[in-house]
């Protein structure tokens, strides 16, 4: 293998390895199959990479091959059959209070999760979100909106915009 | 908000993962490329094979071509060796003088026409004049002259 090859790999792992797991996580709940997902989403990003004119660019088009992917595992009929999330939660992270945090996070409806971590944490606007997600942007607004309601209630006074 | 932000910054990819999903990767790719090399080896193979079956098939033209010449060639030959083996004969007075290369005489040594053949000599045009020896009993011996060379036939017993 080239080493230039090798060097683009490490560097796409470096760069989004933390994002990629993050969006998984907020699909699946479960640590174990994030981090399946998580390779499976880098091989593919590694074969299907096409020429990007910019970072943002290249970005927006690794979260929406994470999201595919993520949404075609949860499409698996099996997966469902065999898999219940709540029993499958593993902490992710070590501390106690991120962890109650994303649990509640978790108990959001799919669509809520990713536009929170998108929006909150990523900081894209909800356009641009819109087109990654390639829904309409009203319907982005709505989700935001709703799930900002919904931690608000759940998380009270931690939750403030 | 910031305790959300907090949450999600703390939600790393450990170490671990990333050096296996790039061995992963790198193995991915390896058999991927050695597949593409098995591919293109085979390619190879079947197109040395389709070569070498149109060379063949040329050169089989060729040597095709070449035997019909050649065998064209041996007819000749044979022909030619018919006229003078033993088979070639002349009949004579009813009787069957066949052709002895063995022996060999000068034309000045030929008597006189006794008859003409009608071609039971291979090879020979029509009409061909057969001669006598000079000492020696027609019965016994008679020549013709072919290509300027006098053929011997010795009578059957």
């Amino acid at each position: 293998m080239l080493k230039c090859q090798s060097d683009y790999i490490k560097e796409t792992i470096d760069n989004y390895s933390n994002m990629v797991y993050r969006i998984c996580l907020m699909y699946l709940k479960n640590q174990l199959d994030s981090e399946d997902a998580y390779q499976e989403i880098f091989i593919k990003i590694i074969e299907k990479s096409p020429v990007f004119t910019n970072e943002n660019h290249r970005k927006a088009w690794i979260i929406t091959v994470t999201t595919n992917h993520c949404k075609n595992i949860l499409k698996k009929k099996t997966y469902y059959q065999t898999i219940n999330f709540d029993e499958n939660i593993i902490a992710p992270t070590n501390n106690k209070e991120d962890n109650d945090i994303l649990s509640i996070i978790f108990t959001l409806p799919l669509n809520y999760r990713n536009v929170i971590y998108l929006y909150y944490y990523e900081g894209y606007s909800t356009k641009e979100i819109s087109k990654i997600l390639n829904r309409r942007e009203a319907t982005i607004r709505t989700w935001l909106k709703r799930a900002r309601e919904s931690l608000k209630i759940m998380l009270g006074g931690i939750f403030d915009e | 908000m910031n305790k959300i932000y907090n949450t999600f910054s703390n939600i790393t990819a450990s170490d671990e993962l990333k050096e296996k999903t790039y061995q992963r990767i790198i193995k991915n790719n390896k058999s991927k490329s050695s597949k593409k090399i098995n591919l293109f080896h085979l390619s190879l193979a079947m197109t040395s094979i389709i070569i070498c079956v149109f060379i063949y098939s040329i050169s089989d033209n060729k040597n095709n071509n070449l035997n019909t010449t050649s065998e064209t060639e041996i007819d000749l030959f044979n022909t030619q060796d018919n006229s003078n083996n033993e088979n070639d004969f002349i009949i004579y007075n009813d009787k069957k003088y066949i052709y002895n290369d063995s022996i060999v005489i000068e034309e000045s040594m030929l008597d006189k026409i006794i008859s003409y053949t009608d071609n039971e000599v291979k090879s020979l045009p029509y009409s061909t004049p057969i001669y006598s020896i000079k000492n020696i009993d027609k019965t016994l011996r008679i020549a013709i002259i072919n290509d300027n060379k006098v053929l011997v036939f010795v009578g059957e017993n």
